[in-house]
């Protein structure tokens, strides 16, 4: 593992710094191309998402339902990208039919169950399984939402590279301050051990959270996603998490859906 | 005598530039106004530069298909333990990565016959190099087998190399951070041989020149740094490097910035059947120096 951020509102992130030099996007040059035949990428402002059905791999041997990780982890990639822009339900609910997914999340109250399978979740209530197929559906619609906002976390991605950079603290800098503040927020008021971590621990997730959105947001983000989720080592989950029957109390704006 | 078509073709993010080209024999009509590059036509003489956009300025890296075989391997590794939650440094080849910070990143890479090339890559670079490999792998699945070529690479020559790329992309010299290494230092069988080494690591060879070939691969010693950074380092039958424990106190505080960041302090006890034991010296300059240590 590289070295644990530290932070605080008021103390620098990086604690060894070795000189470099930050890079600001200043759109993309034009290399002259010989006979060549350039193919230009979209323009990393483009918000415009084709649909379409990526094929994920096989599912591995034994694997019909998601992990207690594969669940937290992306209800957290749901709440980094909320954090980013909002309110996200509605745009989970519109990628999924974009990308003809309604038979996994079809209303706001399939996603409300998907989200609280979360182990990590407070309101635990609701169904706790989450089969491989509906997994796979988040995957998909996690990644058309990351190439939405591309623009968004490519900025605040490089805002907290700069303020890496020159040793300042991240939450100074407007679009990771906010977007820091949104997710610290929301995970304490949504998260069994949010009362009890502390503010850089969380900081640092959620900048791993976006750090892992911009790679996500790639035309290849899904299948990233997927394979990342395979790939992951289990993660400390409080005990019991995945039994099943627990009650439902969530509150605010993920509190479970009257529709 | 067939006729050769030169393909290039580049490819662009808002940090990197990857350019690639090779020859092709004689070219079907269908690709003259295509829109897609037959780049899968490529047979030989495959070439490549990596230009990485840093502020103001921008590093160039060059290499053949085996180069570029060995960066989209690594990279594609690096960025997996990256989003698996367990960042782990990787090197294969002719190329070596590994985590500086939770947002920064140390590309080395071999650079023809005696260099090596250093480059400090953020999360945004490293995508965006990811990006252009990822594609580059998908338009030319045959670049593994493309081979290295028997005559000297463009980027090897000492001229020509504006002759042969028309426009816009920088030449070779003065670019990039260089770290020159003296040949004689080596055994000039052992650095010759150092890419099959590190490439299977259980092919039989010196372990010592071995170990000194990949540490002088992959240390670029900081600007600041004084004196030699001590490490004893266990190695084992393979090859492969199992624990690196600091003997003095620099090595201790500096660990983080050496190839050996990731490795355990203290080796498996008992020690492996076939591990060996090296004394290592990082240096200023990136002098690095080996000496194996004898079994009690």
């Amino acid at each position: 593992m590289p070295s644990a951020c530290r932070m605080s509102s008021s103390k620098p992130l990086a604690r060894v710094r070795i000189k470099r030099r930050r890079d600001p996007v200043a759109g993309l040059p034009q290399t002259g191309d010989h006979r060549v035949l350039s193919k230009q990428k979209a323009p990393i402002d483009s918000v415009t998402v084709e649909p379409k059905q990526t094929q994920l791999d096989p599912r591995p041997a034994g694997l019909t339902t998601a992990t207690g990780t594969i669940k937290a982890q992306l209800d957290l990639l749901l709440l980094g990208l909320e954090s980013l822009s909002g309110e996200i339900s509605e745009a989970v609910l519109a990628a999924a039919k974009a990308l003809n997914l309604e038979k996994q999340i079809g209303d706001r109250v399939a996603l409300w169950r998907l989200r609280n399978a979360n182990p990590l979740r407070r309101s635990s209530g609701g169904r706790k399984e989450v089969d491989i197929e509906e997994a796979r559906a988040l995957v998909l619609v996690i990644a058309h939402l990351a190439a939405q906002q591309q623009a968004r976390i490519r900025s605040t991605l490089e805002q907290l590279e700069a303020a890496v950079e020159q040793e300042l603290s991240p939450f100074r800098q407007p679009l990771v301050g906010d977007y820091l503040d949104e997710f610290i927020s929301h995970y304490r008021s949504r998260m069994v051990d949010g009362d009890v971590r502390d503010e850089n621990s969380l900081a640092e997730l959620a900048l791993r959270i976006l750090i892992e959105l911009m790679f996500y947001s790639s035309p290849r983000g899904a299948q990233r996603l997927w394979k990342a989720l395979l790939n992951r080592p289990e993660m400390d989950l409080p005990a019991g998490s995945d039994e099943e029957g627990e009650v439902a109390h969530s509150s605010g704006s993920d509190a479970l859906p009257s529709s | 005598m067939p006729s050769l078509t030169l393909i290039s073709h580049t490819y662009q993010q808002p940090t990197s530039t990857l350019t690639v080209r090779g020859e092709a024999p004689g070219l079907p009509e269908a690709a003259e106004g295509s829109s897609t590059p037959p780049l899968r036509a490529i047979q030989q003489n495959f070439e490549c530069q990596l230009e990485i956009r840093q502020g103001e300025t921008t590093k160039t890296l060059q290499g053949d298909s085996v180069w570029l075989s060995d960066l989209i391997a690594v990279i594609d590794r690096y960025v997996g333990s990256q989003l698996s939650g367990a960042p782990k440094g990787t090197f294969s080849g002719t190329v070596a990565i590994r985590p500086l910070d939770f947002i920064f990143h140390r590309l080395t890479v071999r650079q023809g016959e005696n260099q090596i090339a250093q480059v400090d890559l953020s999360m945004t670079q490293l995508y965006d190099l990811l990006e252009n490999l990822s594609q580059v792998a998908d338009d030319i699945p045959q670049l593994a087998s493309l081979g290295t070529p028997v005559t000297r690479a463009w980027y090897r020559q000492p001229a020509g190399i504006a002759a042969l790329l028309v426009g816009g992309i920088a030449l070779v010299a003065g670019v990039g951070i260089w770290a020159s290494r003296t040949p004689e230092k080596r055994a000039p069988t052992a650095f010759n041989s150092a890419q099959e080494q590190l490439t299977a690591p259980e092919a039989s060879g010196d372990p010592l020149l071995r170990l000194q070939n990949t540490l002088a691969q992959q240390w670029q010693s900081p600007p600041d740094l004084q004196e030699s950074l001590i490490y004893r380092v266990t190695v084992d039958a393979a090859g492969s490097l199992l624990a690196a424990e600091p003997e003095n106190e620099l090595a201790r505080e500096r660990r983080a910035e050496t190839p050996l960041a990731d490795l355990p302090e203290l080796p498996p006890d008992p020690l492996p059947t076939g591990a060996k034991q090296f004394r290592i010296s990082l240096g200023p300059e990136s002098r690095v120096e080996v000496t194996q240590i004898e079994p009690l």
